[in-house]
């Protein structure tokens, strides 16, 4: 180190105040949880949402702030506000819906704070500019959500599915790590911001352990992310944990990893040029096209939402095949079509898991028949889930179009329309089975009594945030595009 | 610095990290039991981290940074090989098994 | 590169040659206690290549972490489990093949890689590296100066996966 770093005067708070906030209540959480050990503890996760709201507005504050990193380590730039903005809207969401599944199973009160912790490492990994960092982050993450998915130890699928995602995650964190250790032995540091100075010079050295870096690294988020050759632990973990902590994984956990890669391949590959971010390409190719048509034959709900999400994540990474093509000056547009289709994805999947964690509660089964005369006992709820079915596959006036539609406009501005020609061939594919959903709610029930889905205030309060957000993202994506269009995503 | 060159090639050094990483992951991909799974994964750690000392000595900007960083990898492993052997134990209380062919409550 | 036999290269490919011969044991015998313990075989050998690169305190950290702690952790998972399993030897079915060819693809293409790269010789000593302290206050300079901001999400991590331990392997009242 040869820069004196000073530790006492570094801008904390300006760039890592939301993760302060986060760390603190999970720490009071956990205090409080340890001296109230009997009754009805909801009140924790409460106060865990108003530690959440507070570093949202933390976050907000500093939403244009000049970038900055405190120890060259963590900080904040216009990325890092809005995955992090992000971030904590669907840990918002997420804690919304335990606060009611907690009153109805037994699930142990520590999965608060655990999702606090989580929360920490998620935004660790949206704002750390220096490997080691993103790595403890992405770990901090992982760990806590291990635990999350098998909480209910005495369930054997929840454990079950809890060991394979372990198993899956260890496996793509090792990988990771052994791609990152390339990075740093032909850069000589861990600093993306050096990284991102060093990359030309770097590849045009040592070509071939750029590429297995590359690779590694891509391979690595590739299983937490649940790209396809890498997914198998994803229906599994999915229907295995709580639809909370589901809703939790396909989202929460899956934007962060998202925040990661871009951050980590954008700013230390930038230079090498355009094939290494081909094999970026490819791999999104196979995910939609895979994702798509194993969900297919799916009758368990959430495991096709699961299948569902793994082809998401394919349409996600689409944009990140162009970032060798594109300029730098054109990569902005390519940040506002992955942040807002991450935005889109949010409120959708969280609105789908909820609904669908109702019917299991009533019906006792997630077998896709439970759907039947959704519309006669709830009429809300059916067009509620009507919005984000559609959403999810991408019809007009939903915010799941938008996010597809500005993809597909970057696949023909950089000329590789072929990502895009997949990207609207496995929408149709995607069309069929959530019809299938659709034909099965508005179908009517067989029973001559009819008895009404019942669901607490707080869902109905969940379901109707998502709609909100998913048709106002549609209809006037202006609201999120335009603080979107002002940042300056290059800089420096 | 006139110190004479590590007389170990860094090649050696990492063709031991790639031999020990691809080892792993055989192990990883086809061992039954799942504590043994958890340590093949362990195995390509380890093979991480003799990688990261080695470029830390001999790297093309040798720093401690490389040090450090395996230090940390060393403390999230044992972070994460806690849970993942209290998963087990939470598996083996409910099925009296450890072996990834009875995980089969799901489909694969 | 002219090839010199001193005892840094000769302790070298002794360490290598006893690292992967336990790695090599560890898949193929039986039971599963000894593949514990060969694996502590390969973690004693990297902490003795730590030493050999002049990096101590990483190689005592590497003996006290995983040939002390994780390597007793997994004695006691295997004790506390079926502590008689045996693992099958090895069966050709398309799953294993496919994994024996990835790995040993994988690994060509990383040597031929490593190979092929013309690593930089002129290296420093580990005194420079250090800067004249010991290595463990070097290395406690770099860690408390530049990664203070990971070192104390470390300790969130910890605390997750204390927590996490108990609530998972905590024996429930209401078991199904």
């Amino acid at each position: 180190m040869t820069t004196p770093l000073d530790m006492l005067h570094q801008p904390y708070w300006m760039t890592m105040g939301p993760m302060i906030v986060v760390a603190a209540t999970g720490f009071v959480v956990m205090i409080l949880e340890f001296i109230f050990r009997k009754g009805d503890r909801r009140w924790l996760t409460v106060l865990s949402m108003l530690g959440v709201v507070a570093a949202l507005v933390v976050a907000i504050i500093h939403f244009n702030a000049k970038p900055t990193f405190a120890l060259n380590t963590i900080g904040v730039d216009p990325f890092a506000s809005v995955f992090s903005v992000l971030i904590l809207i669907s840990a918002l969401l997420v804690l919304l819906f335990t606060l009611d599944f907690s009153a109805k199973s037994d699930v142990p009160a520590e999965h608060t704070y655990l999702i606090l912790f989580a929360v920490v490492g998620a935004l660790t990994m949206a704002s750390s500019i220096d490997l080691v960092t993103l790595y403890v982050g992405l770990e901090l993450l992982s760990v806590a959500s291990y635990v999350l998915v098998a909480v209910r130890t005495h369930s054997i699928r929840s454990v079950e599915g809890g060991i394979k995602y372990m198993l899956m995650g260890a496996l793509g964190s090792a990988v990771l790590l052994y791609g990152m250790s390339f990075i740093y032995g032909i850069s000589g540091t861990t600093n993306l911001m050096n990284l991102s100075g060093a990359g030309l010079q770097m590849f045009s050295t040592y070509p071939a352990i750029t590429v297995i870096g590359f690779l590694m690294m891509l391979i690595g988020m590739g299983f937490k992310l649940s790209l396809v050759p890498f997914h198998m632990w994803t229906p599994d973990a999915y229907a295995g944990a709580p639809t909370p902590i589901t809703s939790f994984l396909a989202t929460l956990s899956k934007a962060a990893s998202f925040g990661m890669l871009l951050r980590m391949l954008v700013f230390i590959f930038n230079a090498p040029g355009a094939h290494l971010f081909y094999w970026a390409g490819i791999i999104a190719a196979i995910t939609m096209i895979v994702g798509n048509f194993i969900a297919l034959p799916q009758r368990n709900m959430k495991r096709l939402l699961a299948f569902s999400s793994v082809a998401q994540a394919g349409y996600i990474l689409v944009p990140f095949a162009m970032f060798g093509i594109a300029q730098s000056a054109d990569w902005a547009g390519l940040f506002d079509s992955i942040s807002f289709y991450l935005f889109a994805y949010t409120f959708m999947t969280v609105g789908a898991f909820a609904i669908v964690y109702l019917l299991e509660r009533d019906k006792g089964s997630l077998d896709s028949d439970a759907l039947i005369g959704l519309y006669q006992r709830s009429p809300w709820l059916a067009v509620a889930l009507t919005i984000f079915v559609l959403s999810l596959a991408g019809m007009p006036l939903t915010a799941g179009f938008l996010g597809k539609f500005y993809i597909f406009v970057d696949t023909m501005h950089f000329s590789t329309i072929w990502l895009g020609v997949i990207l609207f061939a496995t929408s149709v594919v995607s069309f069929y089975y959530y019809i299938g959903w659709l034909r099965k709610v508005y179908q009517k029930e067989p029973v001559a009594e009819v008895t009404a889905l019942s669901a607490s205030p707080i869902m109905h309060t969940l379901v109707a945030v998502c709609v909100i957000g998913t048709l106002a993202l549609g209809i006037v994506p202006a609201l999120l595009l335009h603080p979107l269009a002002g940042l300056p995503w290059i800089y420096g | 610095m006139g110190a004479a060159p590590f007389p170990v090639p860094t090649g050696s050094l990492l063709a031991l990290g790639a031999l020990l990483f691809c080892i792993g992951l055989f192990g990883a991909l086809t061992k039954r039991n799942l504590i043994i799974v958890l340590v093949s994964i362990e195995l390509m750690l380890n093979a991480a981290n003799i990688n990261l000392v080695t470029f830390s000595r001999l790297g093309v900007a040798p720093s401690l940074s490389g040090q450090v960083f395996s230090l940390f990898t060393m403390t999230v492993a044992a972070a994460e090989i806690a849970v993942g052997l209290a998963l087990l134990l939470a598996l083996f209380r409910l099925r009296k098994t450890s072996e990834v062919k009875d995980l089969n409550i799901h489909k694969w | 590169m002219n090839f010199v036999w001193s005892w840094p290269v000769i302790a070298f490919y002794i360490i290598a040659l006893l690292t992967l011969c336990c790695g090599v044991i560890m898949l193929s015998v039986r039971k599963v206690i000894y593949m514990a313990l060969t694996i502590g075989g390969v973690f004693i050998g990297a902490s003795a290549l730590y030493f050999l690169l002049g990096a101590d305190f990483v190689g005592v950290a590497q003996i006290l972490i995983y040939a002390g702690a994780i390597t007793i952790l997994i004695m006691f998972a295997i004790m506390l489990t079926n502590h008689e399993a045996t693992e099958p030897g090895f069966k050709w079915s398309p799953k294993n093949i496919a994994a024996a060819i990835g790995s040993v693809l994988l690994a060509v293409v990383l040597l031929l890689a490593i190979r092929s790269t013309a690593w930089p010789t002129a290296t420093t000593s580990q005194t420079a590296l250090d800067g004249g302290n010991s290595n463990p206050m070097a290395i406690g300079l770099v860690m408390f100066k530049g990664y203070a901001i990971p070192f104390e999400l470390v300790s969130i991590l910890l605390i997750v996966a204390l927590v996490g331990a108990v609530i998972l392997a905590k024996e429930r009242k209401e078991d199904e």
